[in-house]
């Protein structure tokens, strides 16, 4: 028996309105995508894998066609109502990491298990375990300034997984990260999308990294041009 | 609660912007406190007057014109009447002091029943009203200038040609919003002067001898004052010397009037004031929220809603402002409570302080401004689309 479906998108179109301009981004796109599944998007600049990750991020919403995900069709939610789906469904992980920098890495942490009703005691408990999985046990009290680039990603991955969230989206984790720690983050998510079973969406233009998915998209002037299943993905860079 | 240190956290982002509109709302409320205050105060002051019962008999033409002094003793003897004083401006100077203070003409019989929140120990009552020569003065004279009972008081005229050399006799104290800066002197040791002087030099200037100034009058009880005022009036409706009395608290708001409309130009100040502040802490606080556009989409991505943002924006603005307003309204009042400027005013201001409800009243717009300021940028950051303001990212 397969595994159920988390993410399903029917005939889905955006498009874009500049002036007296419709760009179409997205064009009937159909989409399906597995619980625990760790996709990449792929394509070249322009082709809609990032308005493809917000729709499914629930940031953006499509012109045409469904978009659902785990059960819910995100455009019958009102923007109150998808703000608080993302909180809860939703962990985002940015190419610059995005951290805010007047607060330190626990506090970064900690800021969308300011939107529960999490005790202060749990809270810390929660962050403290996320940042363990990351690997930055230690490292809680420094700024963002203070680490790496890599630490830095880490800590965005920790505030993604915090409220241990269903999805896991990310636009070019690695983009800003030179080739040994982009494998160590490629290393953390799959050890996210294994061990914790999250299905993560990546949108990447490194080859390789998209290697470390277990199915990579290929996405050209908004449509599907390429679905490719790997058996196995590869289990970490030499 | 939670949010806290995220927003001191951000208020301290920019450490100099934020000093920058902290001190800037700070001084520009302490200076409209200040403005606001003398006109809060005297009213208060004015207000508190109720309670000594007391009437103010001007000439009907003004303080230009006269009040025969032989009418204290007339008012004295109508119903209703407790005590009588004239009360006649001496304006004179202190050795070759430039800033003068105070001086007035008085009754030594009556006065300290009429200003009946003044005290003196009987002794030196007792010898202000037995030497002619003596004249009593205030706390805050005597220690200004560190004179004491027994003093000589040298006083120069500059209004009337009447140099007076006088001796302390008593020291009087009172309440701290009383003027504890005048030197009251005989009423009858100076008309014995002026008349004398005024004679020798020039036959006219003999006119204005036994002009009372005006004349203050304390009445047995309130229910009692708008009679006596009738009648005080009604007594020299056709006489040479018509008369115009009121209660004190009316005399001291038609002195301000006097002043012509400053209430109106102090209000339009403070408008100026409360807008420049807008635009001062409206422009910081747009700035801080345009670098922050994308760390706002961030938060939205992850769950803030636009209540939120809202919140955090406006109790960042309200913080800064409020910060400026309280350091302005509590530092200007902490400032004239400690330091006493009546020195430095000639007796215009014998005392001066700022008033709680206008402490309240500066911080109240300190915190409008903080919420008025931020409401744009807070309305714009709720509404900003994710997608946008993450640009490139997700």
């Amino acid at each position: 028996m397969g595994a159920a479906t988390s993410i399903e998108l029917y005939n889905v179109s955006k498009e874009y309105h500049r002036d007296a301009f419709t760009i179409p981004v997205l064009v009937d796109l159909d989409l399906s995508v597995d619980e625990g599944e760790f996709l990449a998007l792929m394509g070249p600049s322009g082709s809609g894998k990032t308005t493809l990750l917000n729709l499914v991020a629930g940031l953006d919403r499509a012109t045409h066609g469904e978009v659902i995900v785990h059960g819910q069709d995100l455009g019958l939610l009102s923007e109150a109502q998808i703000t608080r789906w993302r909180a809860d469904n939703v962990g985002f992980i940015f190419q610059t990491y995005n951290l805010i920098p007047v607060l330190t890495a626990f506090e970064n942490v900690e800021l969308p298990l300011l939107l529960t009703s999490l005790s202060r005691k749990r809270r810390r408990q929660n962050v403290a375990t996320a940042l363990r999985i990351v690997g930055l046990e230690g490292r809680e009290h420094h700024y963002p300034r203070q680490l790496s680039g890599g630490q830095e990603q880490r800590v965005a991955i920790a505030r993604a997984i915090v409220t241990d969230p269903y999805l896991l989206v990310a636009d070019e984790p690695t983009g800003d990260l030179d080739r040994t720690t982009a494998g160590e983050i490629l290393d953390l998510l799959q050890l996210l999308n294994r061990e914790f079973e999250k299905t993560i969406v990546m949108v990447t233009h490194d080859p390789l990294a998209a290697l470390r998915a277990g199915r990579t998209l290929h996405l050209d002037k908004g449509r599907l041009v390429d679905d490719v299943v790997r058996e196995a993905s590869v289990p970490a860079l030499p | 609660m939670k949010y806290l240190h995220y927003i001191l956290r951000n208020v301290r982002r920019n450490p100099v912007r934020t000093a920058l509109t902290v001190a800037s709302t700070g001084v520009c409320l302490f200076l409209m406190m200040i403005l606001v205050s003398f006109f809060a105060m005297s009213d208060e002051v004015n207000a508190g007057s109720r309670v000594h019962n007391r009437l103010a008999t001007l000439n009907a033409n003004g303080f230009a014109g006269v009040i025969p002094i032989a009418r204290v003793k007339e008012v004295a003897a109508l119903d209703g009447v407790e005590a009588v004083t004239p009360f006649s401006w001496y304006g004179g100077k202190y050795k070759e002091e430039v800033l003068p203070f105070a001086m007035f003409c008085v009754d030594p019989e009556t006065i300290f029943r009429v200003m009946e929140e003044f005290s003196i120990p009987g002794d030196q009552l007792e010898a202000f009203q037995k030497n002619r020569d003596g004249c009593v003065i205030g706390r805050k004279l005597a220690q200004e200038k560190k004179l004491q009972v027994g003093d000589p008081m040298p006083l120069k005229g500059d209004t009337y040609p009447v140099d007076l050399n006088l001796t302390i006799r008593g020291i009087y104290d009172g309440p701290s919003d009383r003027d504890l800066r005048i030197c009251f002197l005989r009423y009858d040791t100076f008309d014995e002067a002026f008349r004398r002087v005024a004679t020798a030099s020039s036959p006219e200037a003999g006119q204005f001898a036994g002009n009372a100034g005006m004349i203050f009058t304390k009445c047995k009880n309130a229910s009692a004052m708008p009679a006596v005022a009738r009648a005080i009036d009604d007594l020299y409706r056709n006489s040479d010397y018509p008369t115009r009395t009121q209660t004190e608290e009316a005399f001291g708001k038609m002195f301000e009037e006097m002043m012509g409309d400053l209430r109106g130009m102090i209000r339009l100040i403070g408008l100026a004031v409360v807008f420049s502040l807008l635009c001062v802490a409206g422009n910081a606080m747009a700035m801080a929220m345009r670098e922050r556009t994308t760390e706002v989409a961030v938060l939205k991505a992850i769950g803030f809603d636009r209540g939120r943002i809202l919140f955090l924006v406006l109790a960042e603005s309200m913080l800064v402002a409020g910060s400026g307003g309280a350091l302005g309204s509590l530092g200007c009042k902490a400032l004239f409570a400690s330091v006493d400027i009546s020195p430095y005013t000639a007796g215009f201001l014998p005392f001066y302080y700022i008033p709680w409800s206008v402490t309240l009243q500066g911080l109240g717009i300190s915190l409008f401004i903080g919420f008025a300021s931020g409401f744009g940028p807070a309305i714009r950051a709720a509404g900003l689309p994710v997608v946008d303001g993450l640009r490139r990212v997700v």
